[in-house]
């Protein structure tokens, strides 16, 4: 497994479990009243979720897993596959800061734009990864 | 494939076909062909829930239990216990059950109150479990050195 998926998988694993937690704690939240600061955390819930943890879990693995290159760098450029680690990473916790009003509104664009630029990154490096190996192909 | 997998694959399967149904549910109750007593607040994340939880969570529980690296097994230890994983399995699924049946009838009775808190005890629980079992199996392999290398 490379080094830039065991990153992205451990970070995904870390996000499922705060995940789960939060998740938890809305929905004893539910059953019997804790805080009311417990739906506040509903889009936490969901970005994490979505992007921390089931996004970054798929991407990781795709990265290892994806046929490699017969030539050149295996599975393309380290340093763009670094970028998309940083991008996805950096644009979650951008968005959440600007959804608890840590930063200007404008968060919220930049963080989804970040993430798309990760996105970017991801199918620019497997694009050509998408390919059947065999005699005469 | 591992028995373990075997059973998460196939519990996904079975969420995912009650999430869809779950699903068809909603959009009739919603259109007035079929009345309920339950509220659409309390069926529309179990939906999710099943979706995400019972159904993507659990394809990729079953699958990277199967296709991680193993452990790195010290010559004297035996094979790694199944018990952790089979905990996560037991807990996750327990859980969502659990809620699927408690939080649309969430009104204000003792019962699904703690059935909820029950359900988010034994989800949280599971995800641990889980965890425990996949992470030191997030890691790089070794290559094996082949003659004359």
């Amino acid at each position: 497994m490379p080094i830039q998926s065991i990153w992205m998988i451990r970070a995904s694993l870390i996000y499922f479990l705060a995940v789960f937690i939060i998740g938890g704690f809305m929905l004893v939240h539910k059953g019997i009243f804790l805080h009311s600061f417990a739906w506040s955390l509903l889009q936490v819930h969901i970005e994490l979720a979505l992007f921390g943890w089931l996004i970054q879990f798929v991407l990781g693995t795709a990265y290892w897993m994806l046929p490699r290159f017969l030539e050149g760098p295996k599975r393309g450029s380290k340093g763009m596959a670094w970028l998309m680690i940083l991008l996805l990473n950096s644009g979650i916790w951008i968005y959440l800061l600007s959804y608890f009003g840590m930063i200007s509104q404008t968060g919220f664009l930049i963080g989804r734009a970040l993430e798309l630029a990760a996105v970017g990154c991801f199918v620019y490096l497997h694009w050509n990864r998408i390919v059947r190996y065999r005699r005469g192909h | 494939m591992p028995k373990i997998t075997k059973l998460f694959i196939r519990s996904g399967m079975v969420f995912f076909l009650l999430a869809m149904a779950l699903a068809v549910f909603i959009e009739l109750s919603r259109s007035g062909m079929v009345s309920m007593s339950m509220s659409l607040s309390g069926l529309t994340p179990v939906f999710w829930h099943f979706l995400l939880v019972g159904w993507i969570t659990q394809i990729i529980m079953g699958v990277s239990v199967w296709m991680f690296p193993r452990k790195r097994r010290r010559k004297k230890s035996g094979a790694e216990s199944k018990i952790p994983a089979r905990v996560a399995f037991y807990c996750i699924n327990a859980g969502l059950i659990l809620r699927g049946i408690t939080e649309p009838l969430n009104s204000g009775k003792a019962f699904a109150g703690f059935g909820m808190v029950l359900s988010a005890v034994l989800q949280v629980v599971g995800g641990i479990f889980y965890v425990t079992v996949i992470w030191p199996r997030v890691r790089g392999v070794r290559k094996r050195k082949r003659e004359g290398e």
